[in-house]
């Protein structure tokens, strides 16, 4: 098809080399090629801002994945986040999640102990994060298709509503985004969440590992 | 035929022409993805979307790639003339939504806190934060509005003073003994900076100086240091 059009093109201007040279010689900016041609300068008169463009920076998705809370249990984990690209390598993220944490090997080896109720047991997080999108790429499926994606490092910090307190959270990971279109994106995610627990006597560190598969959409 | 329909349905689509020998677009958003087509010197560019700094456009042979939108200033409009393009710092100022994220410190406790603010005019905003802090004794939880007053907001790095009022929730730690939930109203005043990291993003450091009214006679006061980013949108 193309080259039908460019043949069409090449040989209008050949048949018609006073025109042309006419042209060239009038109004030097605006190449005067008819409507079917593949360089159709005629575009519409109208003054345009950066601001009129769609703009696509906001992400939002939901996830789903598994949290291993330290001394107690894996649990299934959901969560909702809406992040903010900046630019090409930096996005800023906040996201919620909730869980619930299982019984403790203590609690199993000695039946009829509770060492929290059924409420201390309900995981919720808040945490706002700053992203870096370290390797961005393009990945393949079979020959025709390519995938915009992303290995990123992401960290920051929040608030986790647990075992009867709320406890200051660091969050530190890396997680992979594949753009399966335009605007959607799925994404793979590791992250540590770090909180102190004050729960089995002494204040203890402990590391609080979120594996999740999401979705998101860019608006 | 392809680039003909999608020149139909794309009819009322913002366009501009390449004013620059040529145009090179990339297969992503990004620096790093490789320049697959090359648009010449008065060819239409159809702008599809913008991201994070870069513009998907359409070419007039049909393909859809990225370019930064740095490029869109060597184009020109219908008009004859190059997109009016949102210049970086002006978009610090003036009629805008901010949104923050600030972590700090508050007498010792760490505090985390969020915040939505609207920019009346240049030098002034109006704020509403939430804050937690989490310390060894108490948990706070804070609610303030704010008023914030840029001294120089055409400056980079632009120095604000603020007044806020609003409530504070404490609760003691359960370990301790038989202490009672208190909510205290209280007063703050405060300054910071704000500097402009990119478009629309600021990173924001403050320090408050908060008196709380308690119900003893004496009143209490506490500082607090905060540092975070600001969106503006």
């Amino acid at each position: 098809m193309e080259t039908r059009i460019c043949r069409a093109v090449l040989t209008a201007l050949l048949l018609l080399p006073v025109a042309g040279q006419a042209a060239d010689d009038g109004a030097v900016n605006v190449r005067d090629a008819d409507a079917g041609s593949v360089l159709d300068p005629r575009i519409e008169r109208r003054r345009i801002h950066e601001a009129d463009i769609d703009t696509e920076n906001f992400e939002v998705g939901a996830y789903a994945g598994v949290l291993a809370i330290d001394n107690f249990s894996s649990e299934p984990l959901v969560g909702l986040r809406l992040g903010y690209h900046i630019n090409e390598d930096v996005f800023l993220e906040a996201q919620a999640s909730m869980s619930k944490a299982g019984d403790t090997s203590f609690e199993k080896l000695n039946a009829g102990v509770q060492l929290l109720t059924d409420d201390q047991r309900e995981y919720r997080a808040y945490e706002a994060a700053v992203g870096y999108n370290l390797l961005p790429g393009e990945a393949f499926f079979g020959d025709g298709r390519a995938f915009n994606t992303s290995l990123y490092l992401i960290g920051g910090a929040g608030v986790t509503d647990f075992a009867g307190d709320q406890r200051f959270t660091l969050n530190l990971g890396a997680g992979y985004r594949v753009l399966m279109n335009d605007w959607l994106s799925l994404r793979l995610d590791m992250r540590d969440h770090i909180f102190d627990l004050d729960t089995f006597g002494s204040n203890d560190t402990t590391h609080n590992l979120e594996l999740s598969l999401g979705l998101g959409a860019f608006f | 035929m392809a680039w003909l329909l999608t020149g139909q349905a794309l009819a009322d689509a913002l366009q501009v022409k390449v004013a620059e020998p040529y145009v090179e677009i990339h297969t992503g958003p990004g620096r790093g993805y490789p320049v697959f087509h090359v648009v010449e010197r008065h060819a239409p560019l159809t702008l599809i979307r913008e991201r994070a700094g870069w513009v998907q456009v359409h070419t007039p042979r049909g393909r859809t790639g990225w370019v930064p939108r740095d490029a869109l200033a060597l184009t020109l409009d219908g008009t004859g003339q190059a997109p009016v393009m949102e210049d970086g710092l002006k978009r610090f100022n003036g009629g805008q939504w901010q949104l923050s994220v600030l972590m700090g410190e508050l007498e010792g406790a760490r505090s985390l806190s969020a915040a939505a603010g609207y920019q009346f005019t240049d030098n002034l905003l109006a704020e509403v934060m939430f804050s937690q802090a989490s310390g060894p004794y108490a948990n706070n939880r804070l609610l303030d509005i704010n008023v914030q007053h840029q001294l120089f907001p055409q400056w980079r790095v632009s120095p604000y003073v603020m007044l806020g009022t609003g409530k504070i929730h404490i609760e003691p730690r359960a370990t301790l003994v038989q202490p009672d939930n208190r909510d205290e109203r209280l007063v703050h005043v405060g300054g910071g900076v704000r500097i402009g990291l990119s478009r629309g993003f600021v990173l924001r450091a403050e320090y408050r100086n908060y008196v709380l009214f308690t119900q003893e006679d004496d009143n209490r006061n506490l500082e607090e240091w905060k540092l975070g980013f600001a969106v503006l949108f």
